[in-house]
This record gives structure tokens, C-alpha cells and sequence, in this order.
């Protein structure tokens, strides 16, 4: 394949100065003259958000702490780069082969120093002839259609070539996606059956994980642990596979293991200050949520949500000075964002009220209570607690009770949810009227859902709709409402006759269920649903 | 009373520090390659050739070390054999500079992928390509096949063949010879058993093409 390097653009990651210019030198040898670079994690994004490039090179160590695993974790992840841009490592150590077999992520390729530049150009010009073979499956992709690129992947299957592997890959991540754990565990277990990848046996591991077959996943990921105890990602799933068991403090003991192998890596200490905190071991939470906030300190893609953690653990454990010191790190973190702003006045005023500075805690409330209603800001779980629990604090009793049954009503199913609703009217000498009230929102919801399972079964597909659809409107955020409500409408449209705006709702309602999650049972029936539905009227999906 | 020495740790990193500033001493040899000096040509490529052979010892005794201590597990992957072998090739012929032309043969009988360290496994054709270049008059031939159930690699050269020695000796432990330390065979041959399939293991084949010459074979299941 003939490539022209002059007309591509290339960034250089590296922070050592010396290799920048080395592999630009390289790069200059066979034609690339596009090329920009970078020293850090924080410069290469904001380039790649200013312009799109062809190709980037990055080094694994980036010296500030971060590494281009995480880097190229957060780029994909944000959507910053395309699948058609080319990510080639170049690792100065054996390390990193260990790190890319069993990631979820994977880098295009790479490389291990030294190499010659011919090398680096045959495997650039192997990588866009590959780019180039599966461009029709990444261009339905981009478009979102998720069904056609998935039928294409299958098709490409069939033939016995170098891509199949990958194709297989790419196939078993889209069934992920769209909730086709069956086809997507057919998929990993048809590859670990040709040889036993980490990355087939981990997405083999997901698969039994999402389906809640827990004991195979348990096993499984034990076994990759035991062959393989560099494989990080393998820590945090069997972690996760602890917690849906509710083995918390063994999910805690796992993530400490791989915490202790690799410190720097944010989302593993994010779910371990939280594990930790449920579990009541402050002390460690605390390390955690510090960790989680000093790296985002450097970080392009940092949370309040991160800050209002550690001010929470750090109420709990009486160190007030520095819960405030948090707080005001937060504001300034962000320029003061409605985002920061809310998230510090919400804590400030439980952390006013506990040290008796009653004024001052109502003068926080009463902030964070503007900035909600201004800027109409959807916040965390734990901080819409947090808030009601300080105006139960002042004596704001029903935007207390409105803010928990709103909750409640969103996450009726959620059993965590539930018991820290109860617990926090407990706190405030209201533990009979709290469960009364939490009890009776979970009731209603429930009657809601089966009113309107029922009345569909009884025929009356209208009233099904109609109640259902309400109801979703009201709990935008509660899954089983909503996929209730696409099904109606997806019922309605099978029995009597196509219907364009029930079928936008019902797809709307699909997309908000799988953006909070995608691993929810129903989701695939109701997806499955709506196929079968498009096919019998010959829509195109 | 200080603590005792451990020379095996300072060793390790010792050859990774050195291993780094090779890496350096190779970027600022291509630098000046880049300049294009007439008559450096040559030079160059033996430079470079040193570098190269010191690196890939280097490599080899930190792979080494980690076997011995249990910690390498081979990192397999699937990858097409042909693209592999055109990799070897160019960094092979990066060290010539023309002097010894080296081909790759192509043959029907190679899969479309496999599955294999792709980087111990180039190390241990690296070495056997280094040997082929110190041994070789004119040719080496770099070819690919399924065999059974294993992929072969093999590198054949037009030179004197291997010494009977040689030849009936076990690769299971170093043996220094006239030809060198024996470390690169063992190196090729540790790096074969560690790739492990269905209870199958890899295996180092030397034989001398009744043609002339020596072809140095790598099995992997």
C-alpha cells in the first residue's frame, strides 16, 4: 500500500525532550512532516482537542505520574480520539506487554526501544491498511448504527484472515454494548477455545459477571489472578463480583492487593475510598479519596463529586479544619463552577452544623438550595442525601422529605438506596414517619409498574402507555419505569399498527436505560423488543 | 554490619540502565546516519550491528534472569507470521547495510495468524539472525510455516553450516564453544519451552541444509 506520510498528522507524547526530537527525526526520515508534540498527558489532550490527528506516538512513562495506558484509557473513553485514529506505545521496558494483554483498551500497537525508523514505518503502514479494512464497520459506527456494523463484523468473520482475531474482538465488544451477553460470551469463549488471551478470559469473566452467574466469574478471574497477578483489570472486576455478593470486605481486600501494586490509577482508588467507606473503614478511605483528589489535581478530566467524597469521610472523622480546607480547594479547583459551588456549599453547611456554627451552616444551605434551583443541577446520590440531610438540619423538613422521596422514587429497586434513606431519617429522630414514607413511595412505584403491566395484559394498550409513559417522565432516572414504559410503547406499535413518535420515545427510553446501566436483564428483552418490532414493519433501524 | 549484597537485583538493574543508554547511543547513531556522510555507510552499520548484538544480550540475560526466578510468562497474542517475519527482516537488514542480502520466503503453507510472544519470539530470531550475519557469504533466507500442530520460523544462511558439535549438542544450558558463549542458543531455546499449548511446548531445531549452510529452526505450538 502506497501511503502518503506528508499529508498525515502526528503526535509525539513523550516528556523526555531528547526522545521528542529523536523520534521526530525518525518520523522526518520517511516523509512525516505534519507533527506536533507533546510532554505531558495534559498538553497531548488539549492538542488533540484542538485538531484531529492521524497518528499519535506515546511514550508509556510520561513521568508526571501518569502513564499512556491511562492516557489512552481516557481519550477513548472521552470520545477525544476516533477508532480510525492510529495509537502506537513505545515502551522502553517488557512491562507494558504484560499491562496491554489483558486490558480492555488496547493500543493499536507497540513498540519496544530501541527500533529502527523502517520498523516503525511498516508497522504505520500495516496499521492504516488495517484502519483502511475495517473503515465501513468504524463509519457505521460514528453514524450509530450499532445493528449494521455488528452485522458487517459477523459477516467479516466468515473469512479465515490476519484481522480475524481482531474482528472477533471488535464483534464481541459491540454485542457488550447492545446487552447480547449471550452472543458476546459465545464470542470470548470461541477465542479463549483457539488459545486462552487474558483479554478473551476477561471479557469471558464480564460476561458471567453481568449475567450474575457470579460463581463462574469468581472462579475464572481467580484463575487469570493466579497465572497472572500483574493483570489489574482482573482485580477490579473480581472486586466488583465480590460486591454484587455482597462481600464487601472482601471486595475491599481485593482492590487493596491491586491498589498496592499500582497506587496511581484514579478509578481504582475512587472505588476503593467507597468500599471502604461502606464498609466503615475511614482510615483507608480517607487515604483513598486524598489520592483520588492530589491526582486530579494534574488531571484534564477531575470531579467535584471526587472532593465531596473526601470532605464527607473527613466530617465523619471530625477533622473539620480540613474538610473546609476541601471545600475551599474545590471552589477554586473549578473557578467556581455551579457544579463546585453546590458540591462545597452542601458540605460546608453539615460541616458548619457540626462544629455549632449554626449561621453559617444556614447561610451554606441556603445557597446550595439556589444553585440547585438556578442552574437545575442533577447531583450525585450521596450529595442529594447530603443536602436533605442538612435541611432536615434547619428545619427545612419538606424539601428534606422531597428530596429523599425523589430519590427513592428514581432508585426504587436500588436496596442500597433505600437503606441509606431509612438511616438518614433515623438520624434525625424520624425513623418511624422515614420508613412510612420510603416504604410508601417504593409501594407506589410498584403498583405504578404492575397497574400498567397489567393493563396491557388485559388489553388496554392505551392506558398501559399512557400511565407508563407519565411515570417515566416523572423518574427519568428509574430503570425499571422507563424500560416498562418503552415496552408499552413497543407493544402498542406491534398490536395495533407502526407509530413513528411511540417508537422515538421507546428508543429514548432505551438509550436513558443503558446510559445508567448497561448490564440491567430487562434492557435486553426490551431492545430485543424493539428490533422485532422495526423488522415487522420494514423500518429501517 | 551492612546488608549482604544482593548482586543478582544489582545486576538486573545494572543491565537495564545500560540497556537505556544503549537505546540512546542507537538514536544519536541513526542521527548521524541521517546526515549522510559519504563513506560512513559502512561504519555505521557495524556500529549499529554492535549496538544491536549488545542490546539483544542484554535483553536476553534480563529474560533470563526473570525465568529463573519464575516471574516471565510469555505475553501471547495473535499475530500474522508474515507481517512478523517482514519486521525481522527490515531490522535485519538495518544492520547489513547491503553487505548480505536477506529475503523473506514466501511459502502457501503459513497461517493467516498465530498465536505467540511476538517480542521474546523476535529476540530469539534475532539471535539467530546475528549468528547468520557472522556466518553467512551472501544470503540469508527468512521463511515461515505450519508444521503440524506448531508454526515454524526458520533462518538459513549460505555459509560453512553449524559444527557437528553443535549440531548433537542439548540446548538445555548454556555451552561456551570457539563460536561464543552458547547464550543466545539457550536464550531461543528457554524462550521456545515457555511457550506452552495444550501441554505442547516449543522446541529449537539446528540442522545443515545438505545444500550448504545452516538453518536454525524455532517451533512454537
Amino acid at each position: 500500500m502506497e501511503i502518503n506520510f506528508a499529508e498525515k498528522r502526528v503526535l509525539i507524547i513523550d516528556d523526555h525532550p531528547g526522545m521528542r526530537s529523536s523520534m521526530r527525526a525518525i518520523l522526518s526520515a520517511f516523509g512525516v512532516i505534519l507533527v506536533e508534540m507533546a510532554s505531558t498527558a495534559n498538553e497531548a489532550i488539549r492538542r488533540l482537542q484542538a485538531k484531529p490527528f492521524d497518528v499519535i506516538v506515546c511514550d508509556y512513562f510520561l513521568g508526571d505520574g501518569t502513564d499512556g495506558q491511562q492516557l489512552l484509557e481516557q481519550l477513548r473513553r472521552n470520545n477525544v480520539i476516533s477508532l480510525s485514529t492510529i495509537f502506537i506505545m513505545v515502551t522502553a521496558e517488557r512491562v507494558y506487554e504484560k499491562v496491554v494483554s489483558a486490558v480492555e483498551l488496547a493500543p493499536d500497537d507497540y513498540l519496544i526501544k530501541p527500533f529502527s525508523g523502517e520498523v516503525l514505518r511498516s508497522r504505520l503502514e500495516r496499521l492504516m491498511s488495517k484502519k483502511l479494512a475495517f473503515a465501513p464497520i468504524y463509519k457505521l459506527l460514528e453514524d450509530g448504527k450499532l445493528a449494521e456494523a455488528t452485522q458487517l463484523c459477523k459477516e467479516l468473520t466468515k473469512h479465515n484472515n490476519k484481522y480475524s482475531i481482531d474482528i472477533l474482538r471488535l464483534l464481541g465488544e459491540l454485542y457488550v454494548t447492545q446487552g447480547k451477553f449471550d452472543e458476546a460470551q459465545d464470542i470470548y469463549q470461541q477465542v479463549v477455545n483457539m488459545r486462552a488471551v487474558p483479554w478473551a478470559r476477561m471479557g469471558l469473566a464480564t460476561m458471567f459477571h453481568y449475567q450474575h452467574r457470579h460463581h463462574e466469574a469468581e472462579e475464572l478471574l481467580e484463575e487469570v489472578i493466579d497465572e497472572a497477578p500483574e493483570y489489574m483489570a482482573a482485580y477490579d472486576l473480581l472486586s466488583k463480583v465480590c460486591e454484587s455478593q455482597e462481600k464487601n470486605e472482601r471486595a475491599q481486600q481485593v482492590l487493596e492487593r491491586a491498589v498496592a501494586a499500582s497506587p496511581l490509577t484514579v478509578h481504582r482508588q475512587k472505588d476503593m475510598g467507597q468500599l471502604a467507606m461502606r464498609n466503615g473503614d475511614m482510615e483507608t478511605a480517607e487515604k483513598a479519596f486524598v489520592s483520588v483528589v492530589e491526582r486530579g489535581k494534574t488531571s484534564f478530566f477531575r470531579s467535584a463529586e471526587d472532593y465531596a467524597n473526601l470532605s464527607r469521610v473527613q466530617l465523619e472523622r471530625g477533622k473539620h479544619t480540613e474538610a473546609l480546607s476541601t471545600l475551599r480547594d474545590v471552589r477554586e479547583s473549578f473557578n467556581g463552577s455551579p457544579e463546585a459551588e453546590f458540591t462545597a456549599s452542601v458540605m460546608e453547611s453539615l460541616v458548619h452544623q457540626k462544629t455549632g456554627n449554626t449561621a453559617a451552616s444556614a447561610k451554606a444551605l441556603e445557597s446550595a438550595l439556589e444553585i440547585q434551583k438556578t442552574h437545575g443541577l442533577k447531583s450525585q446520590e450521596d450529595l442529594s442525601l447530603d443536602l436533605a440531610k442538612a435541611c432536615f438540619a434547619h428545619g427545612k423538613d419538606d424539601e428534606a422529605k422531597s428530596l429523599i422521596e425523589n430519590l427513592v422514587r428514581n432508585n426504587h429497586d436500588s436496596a442500597a438506596l433505600i437503606q441509606k434513606a431509612k438511616q438518614l431519617f433515623n438520624e434525625v429522630g424520624k425513623g418511624e414517619e422515614g420508613n412510612a414514607i420510603v416504604d410508601g413511595n417504593v409501594k407506589e412505584i410498584i403498583q405504578l409498574n404492575n397497574q400498567g403491566v397489567m393493563k396491557a395484559k388485559e388489553g388496554d394498550l392505551d392506558g398501559s402507555v399512557q400511565l407508563l409513559t407519565e411515570a417515566a417522565e416523572k423518574m427519568p432516572g428509574n430503570l425499571q419505569i422507563i424500560l416498562n414504559a418503552a415496552q408499552a410503547l413497543l407493544v402498542h406499535i406491534d398490536k395495533r399498527g407502526w407509530n413513528e413518535g411511540y417508537m422515538e420515545s421507546a428508543l429514548r427510553y432505551i438509550n436513558a436505560a443503558r446510559g445508567i446501566s448497561v448490564a440491567h436483564p430487562k434492557l435486553l428483552s426490551v431492545n430485543k423488543l424493539a428490533q422485532d418490532v422495526t423488522k415487522k414493519y420494514g423500518v429501517a433501524a | 554490619m551492612s546488608a549482604p549484597l544482593d548482586l543478582n537485583a544489582l545486576a538486573a538493574s545494572s543491565i537495564h540502565e545500560v540497556k537505556n543508554l544503549l537505546g540512546q547511543l542507537t538514536l544519536s547513531l541513526e542521527e548521524i546516519a541521517q546526515a549522510q556522510c559519504p563513506g560512513t555507510e559502512q561504519k555505521i552499520a557495524s556500529a549499529r550491528f554492535a549496538c544491536s548484538r549488545v542490546v539483544d544480550r542484554l535483553t536476553e540475560m534480563l529474560v533470563l534472569y526473570k525465568l529463573d526466578g519464575g516471574h516471565l510468562q510469555p505475553s501471547i497474542a495473535a499475530h500474522s507470521p508474515a507481517d512478523f517475519l517482514e519486521d525481522l527482516m527490515l531490522s535485519a537488514h538495518h544492520l547489513t547495510a547491503g553487505r548480505v542480502e536477506i529475503c523473506v520466503q514466501q511459502t502457501a503453507a503459513a497461517p493467516a495468524f498465530w498465536f505467540f510472544d511476538r517480542d521474546l519470539t523476535e529476540s530469539a530470531l534475532m539471535n539467530a539472525v546475528h549468528n547468520a550475519l557472522l556466518h553467512a557469504r551472501s544470503r540469508i533466507t527468512l521463511s515461515t510455516e505450519q508444521s503440524g500442530d506448531y508454526l515454524a520460523f526458520r533462518v538459513a544462511d549460505d555459509g560453512a553450516g553449524y559444527p557437528a558439535a553443535l549440531l548433537q549438542a542439548a540446548l538445555d544450558a548454556p555451552r561456551a564453544s570457539a563460536q561464543g558463549s552458547g547464550l543466545g542458543l539457550f536464550f531461543a531455546s528457554s524462550v521456545a519451552q515457555a511457550h506452552c499449548n495444550q501441554a505442547r511446548s516449543g522446541k529449537v531445531m539446528l540442522e545443515n541444509n545438505p545444500a550448504g549452510g545452516a538453518v536454525f529452526s524455532l517451533y512454537l505450538p
